[in-house]
C-alpha cells in the first residue's frame, strides 16, 4: 500500500527516529497501564478483569507488529496505522470498563493526541482525534441504548473517596501529567537544538556574504599583481635591455605575454560575473563606435587562435547607427562570443563577425560553423560554468563562463541576445541594441 | 634624465619598473612600504614618483596625500598604480581630482605607456 499524501512526511526516511520513539513509548505506556491496573486491583478500587490484561495484550501485540515492520522497513505505514487504531480501541475499552461516561480515565485520550501531535503532523493528528471521537461516541451511544452493559466507576466500587481511591487517583494523575510533559519537553529540546544550529548556519552565511566582497577585491589584486610581473618582465626581455634576443626568443616572449593576458581576461570575466550576480554592474554609458568594438575584439582574438586554422571574417556595414552604451561591456560581449565561436569551430572553419544596422537597432552578430546547439540546450548555455558537454572527457576546454557573462552584461546594457542554431550546422549569436534614429 | 622613485611592495613589479626606466636613462630607486616611500621622497628629492596603491603600513593614497601636502610634492609629478580592478574609474577620478596625482595606471600596464607618461611629465628629461 502506498503511504497517502497527508502522512507522507511522517513516513519519510528522515522521520524514522520519531516512529521508533513512538514505538518505545507505546511499550512504556502499556507497562504503566498494567501497573495502574494492578495498583487499582490491589487497593480494591477496581475488580480484577481479564479485559484489562486483554487490552494491554492488544497494545503489546500491535506495538510489536510495528516494531517488526520498522526493523525490516516493510509495512511500516500499515502496522503504524493498526497500532494507532489499537491504541484508541484499548483506551476506549479501559474507559468503558472503568465506568464509561463516569470513568476517570477520559484524560488518556488527551495524552494520546498530544503524543501523536508531537510525533506526526497536523493531518494525522486531526484524523486520530476524529477516530477517538467516533469510537468514544459509539461506546457512549451503545451504552445509552443499552446495547452494552453499564459498569460502575471506581469511585462507586471503592465506596466513595477512600484513602485507597486517593492513592490510585494520585498515581493516575502523575501519569496523566508526566507523559505529555515528558514528550513535549523532549521535542522542544530537540527543536531548540535545531534552531540553534540554523541560527549558527545563518550567521555563518551572513558573515560569508560580507567577506565575499572583500575577498573579491583581494583576489583581484593578488591575481593581477603576478600577471603584471609576467607581462612587464617579458616586455623587458623583449626590448633587449637584459641582453641580445633572437627572433625566436622574441616570438616566445610574445606568446608568454599573450598567455598571461588571456589568463587576465579570464580573471576579469570571473570578477565581472561575480559583480553581475551581486547586482553591481554599473555600465558607463556614452556614444559607442560599433566599428571600434568589433575591430578591437577581433584583434584580441586573432592571436588567441594560435596555430588553429580558423578564418576570422569581419563584415561591417558602411552605414551604422551610433548607439549610447558601454563600450567596454560591448567589447567584452563580442570578445567572449568570438572566443567561444573560435573554440567550437574545427580546423579549416570560419567565424564571421558582423555589425549591421536595422531599423531602430544595431545588430552585432557572431556566426560560426561549429557543432551547433541543440534546441534543449539553448537556455542553459547561458548558465555559469555550463557547457553543452560537461563530461571530463569533453572535447572543448574552458570553464564555461563566457556566455553566462555575455547574458549578464547584455542584460545590464538592456540588449537582447538571440541564438540561431541547427545541430551540426553552426550557431549564430546576435546582440541587438536599441539605436535611436 | 628623470630621477624616479618607485614605491611598490611587490619585488618583481618593482624590479621590472626600475630596470626598465633605468635602461631608458631614468635612474630609479625603490621603496617598499608607505612610510619608507614618504621618507625616500624627502631624502631623494626625485623628479617623479610612481606609487602603488596597496602598500603595507600606509597605502598609496595616503602616501600621495602626504607628499602632495608638501611644497616640493606639489611640483613633483606622481603616478598612482594599482591592480585593484574594482571601480577603477572611481579610483582614477579620486586620485586625480582629490589627491592631485598626475595619473592612475591599472596593472598590468604596458611599460612603453609608462615610459611615455614619464617623459611627458618630466619634459626636461
Amino acid at each position: 500500500m502506498r503511504v497517502p499524501a497527508f502522512a507522507a512526511d511522517v513516513f519519510a526516511p528522515g522521520h524514522r527516529r520519531k516512529l521508533w520513539w513512538g514505538l518505545w513509548s507505546g511499550y512504556g505506556v502499556a507497562a504503566a497501564f498494567l501497573a495502574l491496573a494492578a495498583l487499582g486491583v490491589t487497593l480494591g478500587v477496581v475488580p480484577f478483569r481479564w479485559a484489562y490484561v486483554a487490552l494491554v495484550g492488544l497494545k503489546v501485540a500491535t506495538n510489536s507488529a510495528s516494531w517488526w515492520a520498522l526493523k525490516r522497513d516493510r509495512f511500516v505505514f500499515e502496522t503504524s496505522s493498526l497500532n494507532l487504531v489499537a491504541d484508541v480501541l484499548a483506551m476506549t475499552g479501559a474507559i468503558y470498563w472503568t465506568g464509561g461516561v463516569l470513568s476517570p480515565l477520559l484524560p488518556i485520550y488527551a495524552i494520546e493526541i498530544t503524543v501523536i501531535a508531537l510525533l506526526t503532523n497536523l493531518a494525522v493528528t486531526v484524523r486520530a482525534a476524529g477516530l477517538v471521537l467516533v469510537v468514544y461516541g459509539a461506546m457512549v451511544v451503545a451504552t445509552a441504548l443499552g446495547e452494552i452493559g453499564r459498569l460502575p466507576p471506581p469511585v462507586a466500587l471503592a465506596g466513595g473517596v477512600t484513602p485507597g481511591y486517593l492513592v490510585a487517583h494520585a498515581a493516575f494523575t502523575v501519569f496523566v501529567l508526566a507523559a505529555p510533559t515528558y514528550f513535549a519537553s523532549r521535542i522542544l529540546v530537540e527543536l531548540r537544538a535545531k534552531q540553534r544550529a540554523l541560527e549558527r548556519t545563518n550567521e555563518a552565511l551572513m558573515e560569508a556574504g560580507r567577506n565575499k566582497s572583500q575577498f573579491m577585491a583581494n583576489v583581484t589584486h593578488e591575481l593581477r599583481t603576478p600577471i603584471h610581473g609576467i607581462c612587464g618582465l617579458t616586455d623587458l626581455v623583449e626590448t633587449g635591455i637584459y641582453g641580445p634576443v633572437t627572433e625566436e626568443q622574441r616570438d616566445a616572449q610574445r606568446s608568454i605575454k599573450q598567455s598571461a593576458l588571456s589568463l587576465l581576461r579570464m580573471i576579469d570575466d570571473l570578477l565581472e560575473l561575480a559583480r553581475a550576480d551581486a547586482g553591481r554592474l554599473e555600465p558607463t554609458v556614452g556614444p559607442v563606435d560599433p566599428r571600434e568594438v568589433v575591430q578591437a575584439s577581433v584583434d584580441a582574438v586573432r592571436w588567441m587562435r594560435g596555430t588553429k586554422d580558423v578564418e576570422l571574417r569581419v563584415e561591417i556595414d558602411d552605414e551604422l547607427p551610433t548607439v549610447e552604451s558601454d563600450a567596454r561591456y560591448l567589447k567584452q560581449i563580442v570578445l567572449n562570443l568570438v572566443t567561444n565561436a573560435v573554440k567550437f569551430t574545427s580546423e579549416g572553419g570560419h567565424v564571421t563577425v558582423r555589425a549591421r544596422g536595422e531599423p531602430g537597432a544595431l545588430v552585432l552578430e557572431v556566426e560560426d560553423d561549429g557543432p551547433g546547439i541543440a534546441e534543449a540546450e539553448r537556455e542553459s548555455i547561458f548558465d555559469p560554468f555550463h557547457q553543452v558537454d560537461g563530461s571530463p572527457e569533453r572535447e572543448y576546454g574552458g570553464v564555461g563562463l563566457g556566455l553566462a557573462l555575455v547574458a549578464r552584461l547584455a542584460d545590464a546594457l538592456g540588449a537582447r541576445v538571440e541564438v540561431d542554431s541547427e545541430l551540426g550546422h553552426g550557431a549564430t549569436f546576435r546582440v541587438r541594441l536599441a539605436a535611436p534614429r | 634624465m628623470a630621477r624616479v622613485l618607485v614605491v611598490e611592495d611587490d619585488p618583481i613589479s618593482a624590479k621590472m619598473i626600475r630596470d626598465f626606466l633605468s635602461a631608458h636613462g631614468h635612474p630609479t630607486v625603490v621603496a617598499t612600504t608607505g612610510p619608507e616611500g614618504v621618507s625616500s621622497f624627502v631624502r631623494e628629492e626625485p623628479d617623479l614618483m610612481i606609487v602603488d596603491v596597496a602598500l603595507p603600513k600606509k597605502n598609496g593614497f595616503e602616501v600621495c596625500f602626504e607628499v602632495k601636502r608638501t611644497e616640493r610634492g606639489q611640483r613633483t609629478p606622481l603616478l598612482l598604480m594599482s591592480a585593484v580592478y574594482r571601480d577603477s574609474d572611481h579610483a582614477a577620478r579620486y586620485a586625480q581630482d582629490d589627491l592631485r596625482a598626475q595619473g592612475y595606471l591599472v596593472k598590468p600596464f604596458d611599460l612603453r605607456d609608462l615610459l611615455a607618461r614619464v617623459e611627458e611629465l618630466v619634459p626636461a628629461a
